[in-house]
């Protein structure tokens, strides 16, 4: 592939001359070119890319628009609140009636939330659900939704088994739908074709409804295990299920710290000047909450402090100051200030912080660090039969029913998760949308997270999570 | 290397500079194809996205002749870029309307289709951009090739925009739906009128009628509007021959003295009321009156003839030089249209013409260009009709030294409910 010279600009920040010749070189997303003889005859061959049904789908096809109807009828019913207590199975013994409700309440519930999501892509102008990324969010969505549709109603432990082994493997394949979302959202940016507001209430909506479903399948596929394994198991009033551990802040600020400083070696190659974390406060607090997004909400608050600070203090061939932690336990909830010595942030720009919504170039860059990221998972392969419903991949499929697939193994604990892959990947990779992701996952879990800044000296991030299971009756998944 | 681009200044302003750090990561195959393809969807957007903001070129009688007069050898040239540009900026525009439509409507087949036809217009206009004509057998060409195909693509677009929208309207307001139609029709009318007006402009140069300075070389012609008539009589009756197996009488009727156009002075000494075979001499656009009269035809023929009425419809023309308009009435015995119905005769309406109905609102809706049997009723005869009579409105010179009253096109309806129908018209000439 021909390198393309470096457009001349006044503007230039900073630049590099690629090492190797990759053919993805820092002008793949600036194409100012697009006006030019040579870009205009190329890219015209390839219009039809822009219609309505890419190539690539087996869902999005002219009879689509037909078949929707089911969909509208579905989009018509409400969804089931619930709370967490629900979900992990009232009363002090898990019972068979229990764990088979359990089946049915997840086969009739998730079709009737995915239809409500995916109304709002249908209601989205074309010109935003049409970039690769949404598209496929959306075949995801509707495939998912098809294959619930198919489901019968589940009457014995062994079709529960089935059950499991199906919403298993949907959870597995739907994994990455979080980066597509996450990629959608900067692509909407960059095109500018959605206004901020739209794009934030969007993504919220998205997300929020993302997170009530995978917590009410992880807590079915962990009822459902530990039926198999303890049934006798008595459950304390306020037990809201496995998938939430007992978490100590301390512990966890260690690991995610630990987690994070590595990820920027390559960006500051001094680990021994990198700062450090000074815990204070209520250190022994314990709570129960989903390591994942414990982590994920962690990780991202402590890699914007060390980047702040580096960037502040980094020139200096000193320790760097380091990140102090306060820890406020209290009977309702935990709270939890990170302050840092980072510059703070201008107060014009710390209303912003919060949006999906960034500056076009913020967007662009972005989007090519995540195209960077490996292992990201880029193509569904979501299959259908010829009538055009879905067919879920177990993987049971083909192998008989031998142990390899033995439902034991497949814990909550085990499940594939993009939050890990997003935690751990390298700082160079900088996405920008930590904070408003944060800030989804904090209010859903009935939590908060603000940011106080002093500008020119520092900022400090406050997280507050409720104490789950204390009001292990509060309806928490009510925002379907 | 520096390469300064070819719209320098262009390029200065939409241009982003954030270099972004190259990593020596390794890309798998998935990620390369995913990525070239993101690159040119990327591309594909923003030239869309550039074109789209151009302002549009309203096409003004003035400027129409202006073209005529102006025409030579060489301005052909010129004028067949500024076709090929404005009609860009037209067709930009139509896909961003389009792209901005909710997501599920765009997914009905033949909305979807609508959109591929415009697309697939972008497509050849911009070929066409990146070799602008240079002689004339080029200009030859690109009139055969590019602009009669650009016609061609969208000239059966009316019967799938009506099963489209039919499909989609409970998806969207009544004002989405109005308000998107209207632009639709209106720019869809623009565009056809720049490309006729270079295919004509070129082929006068080729033929012996050729008048160097004169008014009428482009899509705006000396008409005799008796003929027009006639010839759109002919048309409709032939339609209602093959349904009805009964045709319907014009009746021309005109105040206009022979030899020359009504003016507001009446004492004009010689003057002899005319004939039935004087000719009524307008300069007007031949098709868009085509189409005028064929509407108008329909709804009447079909009254009279459905209503057992023996009369014929009676047109009356009143023409004046100076200012230029036409003012026509036609005039029909066809019962009339029903009260409550009044009111919705400009909505975009999705009647399905059905056999044996009696109603003489609803039209004998062919789409022009389609003859036969066809009968199914579209319900965009009539808003489509006052787009075409109201296409030059918004651009009358506003030139402040000039008093004489602003002329423009309109088109309203009487109705008299038990006994006929008025529809009356005005066009604007210059």
């Amino acid at each position: 592939m021909t390198r393309v010279g470096l457009r001349f600009t006044g503007q230039c920040r900073k630049y590099s001359l690629p090492k190797f010749s990759s053919p993805i070189t820092s002008h793949s997303y600036i194409d100012d070119d697009f006006l030019s003889l040579v870009s205009k005859e190329n890219i015209t061959k390839h219009i039809h890319d822009l219609g309505a049904y890419p190539s690539f789908s087996n869902i999005l096809t002219p009879q689509h628009f037909y078949q929707n109807e089911v969909l509208l009828q579905y989009s018509q019913k409400l969804p089931h609140p619930v709370s967490l207590r629900q979900l992990a199975g009232y009363g002090r013994q898990l019972t068979k009636q229990k764990v088979l409700a359990s089946a049915n309440f997840v086969r009739l519930e998730l079709p009737i939330r995915l239809a409500m999501r995916i109304r709002d892509l249908q209601t989205l102008p074309f010109g935003v659900v049409n970039n690769f990324h949404l598209a496929q969010i959306y075949e995801s969505y509707y495939h998912l939704f098809n294959a619930f549709r198919k489901i019968p109603t589940i009457n014995t432990l062994g079709e529960n088994e089935e059950f499991c082994t199906v919403i298993s493997a949907i959870l597995d394949q739907h994994v990455f739908n979080l980066s597509h979302l996450m990629m959608g959202a900067l692509e909407s940016t960059i095109f500018n074709n959605l206004q901020q507001e739209d794009l934030d209430a969007f993504m919220s909506s998205m997300l929020r409804s993302r997170i009530s479903r995978r917590v009410i399948v992880e807590e079915h596929l962990s009822l459902t295990e530990i039926h198999k394994k303890s049934p006798k198991q008595e459950n304390p009033p306020d037990y809201i299920g496995e998938i939430f551990q007992s978490c100590n802040a301390e512990e966890h600020f260690g690991i995610v710290g630990k987690f994070i400083a590595a990820s920027m070696a390559e960006y500051f190659p001094h680990p021994e000047l990198m700062p450090d974390l000074i815990i204070e406060g209520d250190k022994n607090a314990t709570f129960p909450f989903m390591v994942p997004h414990l982590h994920y909400l962690f990780g991202e608050i402590l890699r914007n402090s060390f980047e702040a600070t580096i960037k502040t203090h980094g020139h200096n061939k000193h320790k760097l100051p380091p990140v102090k932690i306060t820890i406020i336990d209290s009977k309702k909830n935990v709270m939890f200030r990170i302050s840092d010595k980072g510059g703070g942030i201008a107060h014009s720009k710390l209303k912003s912080i919060w949006s999906f919504g960034k500056s076009p170039e913020l967007a662009r860059e972005s989007l090519a660090n995540f195209h960077r990221i490996p292992g990201l998972q880029l193509y569904s392969n979501l299959q259908v039969t010829s009538a055009g419903s879905s067919i879920v991949e177990t993987q049971l499929n083909g192998l008989g029913l031998t142990s390899v697939g033995d439902i034991n193994k497949i814990s909550t604990l085990t499940k594939k998760s993009t939050l890990e892959l997003l935690i751990t990947r390298p700082y160079k990779f900088k996405l920008g949308l930590g904070l408003p992701m944060c800030k989804v996952y904090a209010d859903y879990w009935n939590g908060d997270l603000s940011m106080n800044s002093l500008e020119g000296y520092g900022s400090d991030t406050c997280l507050t999570l409720s104490k789950l299971g204390l009001h292990s009756n509060v309806v928490q998944l009510d925002r379907a | 290397m520096i390469r300064l681009s070819r719209n320098l200044k262009l390029s200065r302003s939409l241009r982003n500079v954030n270099f972004v750090k190259c990593y020596s990561t390794e890309f798998s195959d998935q990620q390369r194809e995913f990525l070239q393809e993101y690159k040119i969807r990327l591309s594909l957007e923003r030239l869309i996205y550039h074109y789209a903001s151009q302002p549009l070129s309203k096409f003004s009688m003035l400027a129409l002749y202006e073209q005529s007069r102006k025409l030579n050898n060489t301005t052909i040239l010129q004028i067949a870029q500024e076709t090929v540009e404005s009609l860009l900026a037209y067709n930009a525009r139509r896909l961003r309307k389009f792209r901005n439509l909710p997501y599920l409507v765009m997914l009905n087949p033949a909305i979807s289709e609508l959109y591929n036809m415009y697309l697939q217009s972008m497509s050849i206009l911009l070929r066409a951009s990146l070799y602008p004509p240079t002689t004339l057998e080029e200009n030859d060409r690109f009139s055969e090739e590019v602009l009669s195909e650009f016609i061609a693509i969208h000239a059966d677009a009316l019967p799938t925009l009506s099963k489209g929208f039919g499909e989609v309207m409970h998806l969207l307001t009544e004002t989405q739906v109005k308000q998107f139609l209207d632009q639709h029709l209106s720019e869809r009318i623009s565009m056809r009128l720049i490309a006729h007006q270079h295919i004509l402009l070129s082929n006068s140069l080729r033929s012996t009628d050729f008048e160097k300075g004169g008014n009428y070389n482009g899509v705006i012609k000396l008409l005799n509007i008796r003929d027009v008539i006639k010839k759109n009589r002919d048309f409709v009756n032939d339609i209602c021959q093959m349904k009805y197996d009964q045709i319907c009488r014009v009746k021309i009727d005109t105040n206009l003295k022979s030899g020359g156009f009504w003016n507001l002075r009446d004492d004009f000494p010689d003057s002899v009321p005319m004939t039935n075979d004087d000719p009524i001499i307008f300069p007007y656009i031949e098709y868009h009156l085509d189409y005028i009269f064929q509407e108008l035809f329909k709804n009447s023929f079909r009254a009279h003839i459905e209503n057992e009425v023996a009369e014929p419809v009676q047109v009356t023309i009143s023409t004046s030089s100076s200012p230029s308009y036409m003012e026509l009435r036609i005039r029909d015995r066809g019962k009339g249209i029903p009260p409550k119905i009044v009111k919705h005769i400009f909505d975009y309406s999705y009647t399905t013409y059905e056999s044996g109905e009696g109603d003489s609102y609803k039209t004998l809706n062919v789409p022009p260009g389609l003859g036969g049997n066809t009968v199914a009723g579209m319900g965009y005869g009539l808003p489509l009709l006052k787009s075409y009579i109201e296409i030059f409105n918004d651009t009358l010179s506003y030139d402040p030294e000039d008093e004489s009253p602003k002329m423009k096109g309109l088109l309203s309806v009487q109705s008299y409910w038990g006994w006929g129908t008025d529809v009356y018209l005005k066009t604007v000439g210059q």
